[in-house]
């Protein structure tokens, strides 16, 4: 144990200001100092001022309830500095996390003619069970869900048939952002012989297929 | 039990002593612990804890001021406390006090040993 190490575990337990702590960090150094130069050793010291914890507390113990008052004060307020921190870094993080979108006309990353362009040539390939050239245009995590099998048993859980394309619907775009990813998402209505399908398609900055729902 | 009520007396007259002290040289914080320990028969052993409060708040009274000054040979400066004039004029009062206090108390402690 050196000599400052013990008057630092002291003066972390002293409940007054920083200002203070610190004068008496200076002014116990220099009386320890002193008591040695008289002949006392470091561990007769300590046991005359008791363990670092106990020193604490005989200051604690008589320090004026102005400054022990004053310390309380600056406790609280960096506990609710802390807190105000803490809900701030939350808020952001909620805010990050919320998904946020506007139309695609206001986008500076997509085009809205290539996305309408794009969506529709998803739906194509996709009436044309044409599932390599789907996996082509598909990110690489999407890729393994652009097979016959997958896309067969999404489309069965419509209608086991849905017949011919006969027209396109209401077609709706938007750029979304979420969790710091931005995706151009496109929701169009298609109308079959046998069945209406939503599909809800979602495109990556690099108009590569990232994500697709059909209901 | 006994300690708390030594406690509770001695801890009343330490600013007189801490004052008194003081009255004729400046000091530092050792010294004047160790001062009331040998001029008090080892009846006052003070710790740092209980010394630097009283001093702190002489000094915000204005009884007493501080300043450090190097020791001679030595690398850490020493942190002394002197009297002021208002200093001495409350050492005077209060040992006026203590004169009254302690003779009340005497005369209260001794009610018996008139009365035999």
């Amino acid at each position: 144990m050196t000599i400052e190490k013990y008057v630092d575990m002291i003066i972390r337990n002293i409940k007054c200001s920083k200002e203070k702590r610190m004068e008496i960090r200076k002014q116990l150094l220099s009386d320890i100092s002193a008591a040695l130069d008289h002949g006392e050793t470091l561990e007769q010291i300590i046991e005359r001022m008791g363990s670092a914890k106990e020193a604490a507390r005989e200051f604690n113990h008589n320090l004026s309830a102005e400054e022990l008052k004053s310390f309380s004060k600056i406790r609280k307020r960096k506990v609710l500095a802390g807190v105000i921190i803490v809900i701030a870094i939350v808020i952001c993080l909620v805010y990050w996390m919320l998904p946020k979108s506007f139309h695609i006309e206001n986008s500076e990353i997509f085009d809205a003619a290539a996305v309408e362009t794009q969506a529709r040539q998803v739906v194509d390939l996709i009436n044309a069970e044409d599932y390599s050239a789907l996996q082509g245009i598909s990110t690489e995590a999407m890729q393994p869900a652009m097979t016959k099998a997958m896309l067969s048993s999404a489309k069965k859980q419509i209608a086991d048939d849905w017949g011919v394309l006969e027209k396109y619907g209401n077609i709706y775009m938007s750029e979304v952002r979420q969790r710091g990813q931005v995706y151009a998402v496109v929701e169009v209505s298609v109308s079959y012989e046998y069945a209406n399908v939503t599909y809800l398609i979602s495109f990556n900055p690099q108009m590569e297929l990232a994500g697709l729902y059909m209901r | 039990m006994i300690e708390k009520y030594e406690r509770q007396i001695k801890k009343g007259v330490l600013d007189m002593l801490v004052l008194k002290l003081l009255e004729y040289e400046s000091k530092y914080g050792y010294q004047m612990i160790s001062e009331l320990k040998e001029k008090s028969g080892d009846i006052f052993t003070l710790k740092e804890g209980t010394l630097y409060p009283v001093l702190y708040r002489l000094e915000e009274n204005q009884y007493v001021e501080s300043y450090w000054q190097e020791a001679e040979g030595k690398q850490i400066s020493r942190k002394y406390y002197k009297i002021t004039e208002a200093g001495r004029e409350a050492l005077k009062e209060i040992m006026a006090s203590w004169e009254k206090i302690s003779t009340g108390i005497c005369r209260i402690m001794k009610e018996r040993e008139y009365d035999d």
